[in-house]
């Protein structure tokens, strides 16, 4: 299990978790899920990746953590477009241009690092060239969602799920992808990554928590409606928790998925100044959060100004 | 106060069916006894690579045909309970191969309404050229198993024995580029390749891999003979 970090920007706050699977214990095996949050001062940002499993794929989990990081990265710089089309097409351009970063990266991995002999045998059935080859050694799927200009925006590559969940407790899937049968998924490290790509956005008006998941977490779920109590029960939890108490027990929350076999991570965009929850003790009112208590520029620096 | 994110969680099913020729050839040089003792020694490992892969809950059945076709289960069980009750051949038993693979579309049906789960696994063992007196031709009952999204999903593996196995109908039931049936020439062989494929086709239902990565083929079995020879077994 390992948490990067957890930041707040302005009104929202991120989070995420991850918990190895039963699987990877039993198999002396690492995790190979990555997650990265984050913010800077108007963009909360949150990815999970998810390395595939099979022998194959014999770098997936550093293929995850590049994946997870640089898109991350390239979701902070997501273009302030405000109107639907722009903000798909902004989403598109931030996706490209995190595959080809990603494929440079793990290019640049493989060369500064070359497979061992062991890493070679594995490899060894792999058709297609060798820079193709390389690549798929890194396989991993990703989801990242971010919050800007008012949007919530969503990017895809793979199984996993992304949902949000309104003040009512609606919640709705973003980047739905049709159903998949058994382990087969898109990957990052496909011929054609860019035909992989799903995007999606919704206003953020009424949205109180995004989350998006490793698949680890969704096929686990016995319950088809599973997304829906996952949207009830974050919508409860912001009426009653602050977000670090949310946070403080998410790795417990994914834990029984994670006993069923596999790599469970999650992570959570959790809107501060909502919910009927009173403030804790030395906790700021809500109009305190627009209370210039320390200079906005320090306050800034100190807090909220944590690029990726 | 919620204490949990998300419903309850279980393990997803992964379906394994034999099919299994017990036509009235099969009587002959051993080969059902061969058969019979081939799953009995699969069965452990089944259950040992089960245990592998905790995200699976491994469940077994077997379809056996000749003039007909006959489940030997009718519901699928969990391979920590499956015991084997060894099989006899139907003597002058046709091989009636399409008629059991229509047996199938049902459950792959079965399994879309569910919609959750790995890949089935089917398993085929034949020692003959398919008959269609009474059912469907290979080729209908293909289309049909492979008209279900499940069935077009499932991973075939086929094995046959001696040399009047007709391979071009083995592979017809694999229809993937990447997989042949193999074929049997002795007992040892038969046991051995049985073992294979169920455990290779096992695993590559509940391993993750991205769909432009082919089904591993590294791990053939030894090269065998064209002819069955009793006498090895």
């Amino acid at each position: 299990m390992g948490r990067l970090d957890r930041v707040s920007a302005q009104a929202w706050s991120v989070c995420g978790a991850s918990v190895i699977g039963s699987a990877h214990v039993r198999r002396s095996v690492e995790n190979q899920d990555a997650f990265r949050c984050g913010a800077c001062p108007e963009t909360p940002v949150a990815v999970v990746a998810d390395g595939h499993g099979a022998a194959e794929y014999v770098r997936s989990a550093t293929g995850a953590r590049l994946a997870a990081d640089l898109l991350a990265a390239e979701l902070a710089d997501v273009g302030r477009a405000d109107d639907a089309h722009a903000v798909h097409k902004d989403l598109q351009i931030v996706a490209a241009r995190f595959i080809d970063r990603w494929r440079t990266a793990v290019l640049a991995d493989a060369a500064a690092e070359p497979f061992s002999a062991a890493e070679q045998d594995a490899l060894a059935a792999q058709a297609g060239r060798p820079e193709e080859v390389a690549v798929r050694a890194y396989g991993t799927t990703v989801l990242g969602v971010c919050v800007a200009a008012g949007w919530v925006r969503a990017v895809a590559i793979g199984d996993g799920d992304v949902g949000c969940v309104d003040a009512a407790g609606g919640h709705r899937t973003l980047c739905p992808q049709p159903a998949a049968i058994g382990v087969q998924t898109d990957s990052l490290a496909a011929d054609d990554p860019y035909a992989a790509v799903r995007t999606d956005a919704c206003p953020a008006d009424d949205i109180v928590a995004v989350w998006a998941c490793t698949d680890g977490f969704s096929t686990a779920q016995a319950d088809p409606g599973w997304r829906g109590l996952v949207g009830g029960q974050l919508r409860g939890m912001l009426a009653t928790r602050t977000a670090a108490e949310i946070e403080a027990d998410l790795d417990g929350w994914l834990a029984p998925a994670a006993a069923v076999g596999d790599d469970t991570t999650m992570v959570l965009v959790l809107r501060d100044e909502f919910g009927d929850r009173p403030p804790r003790d030395g906790e700021p009112k809500r109009y305190d959060l627009l209370a210039p208590t320390v200079p906005p520029r320090e306050r800034r620096r100190r807090a909220l100004w944590r690029r990726l | 106060m919620t204490d949990r994110l998300g419903g309850a969680v279980d393990r997803r099913p992964l379906h394994f069916i034999w099919i299994l020729d017990i036509s009235g050839s099969m009587a002959g040089g051993g080969r059902i006894q061969a058969l019979n003792t081939a799953i009995e020694e699969t069965l452990p490992q089944l259950r040992e690579d089960s245990l592998d892969h905790p995200q699976a809950q491994l469940f077994v059945r077997a379809l056996t045909f000749a003039d007909q076709p006959a489940w030997l289960h009718q519901a699928p069980v969990p391979v920590e309970q499956f015991r084997w009750d060894r099989i006899n051949a139907v003597p002058q038993g046709l091989t009636e191969l399409g008629a059991a693979i229509i047996q199938l579309v049902p459950v792959m049906q079965e399994l879309g309404r569910s919609g959750r789960g790995f890949a089935p696994v089917l398993v085929l063992v034949s020692d003959g050229r398919p008959t269609h007196a009474n059912g469907p031709t290979l080729d209908q009952a293909m289309a049909a198993l492979q008209a279900e999204p499940w069935g077009a999903a499932s991973v075939r593996m086929a094995v046959g024995i001696g040399e009047d196995a007709d391979l071009a109908a083995l592979a017809r039931f694999i229809d993937h580029p990447d997989r042949q049936p193999l074929r049997a020439s002795n007992q040892t062989d038969l046991v051995t390749m049985i073992q294979w494929a169920s455990r290779q086709a096992s695993r590559a239902a509940a391993n993750p891999a991205s769909p432009d990565v082919p089904l591993a083929t590294t791990t053939q079995p030894m090269p065998s003979g064209p002819v069955w020879d009793a006498s090895t077994g």
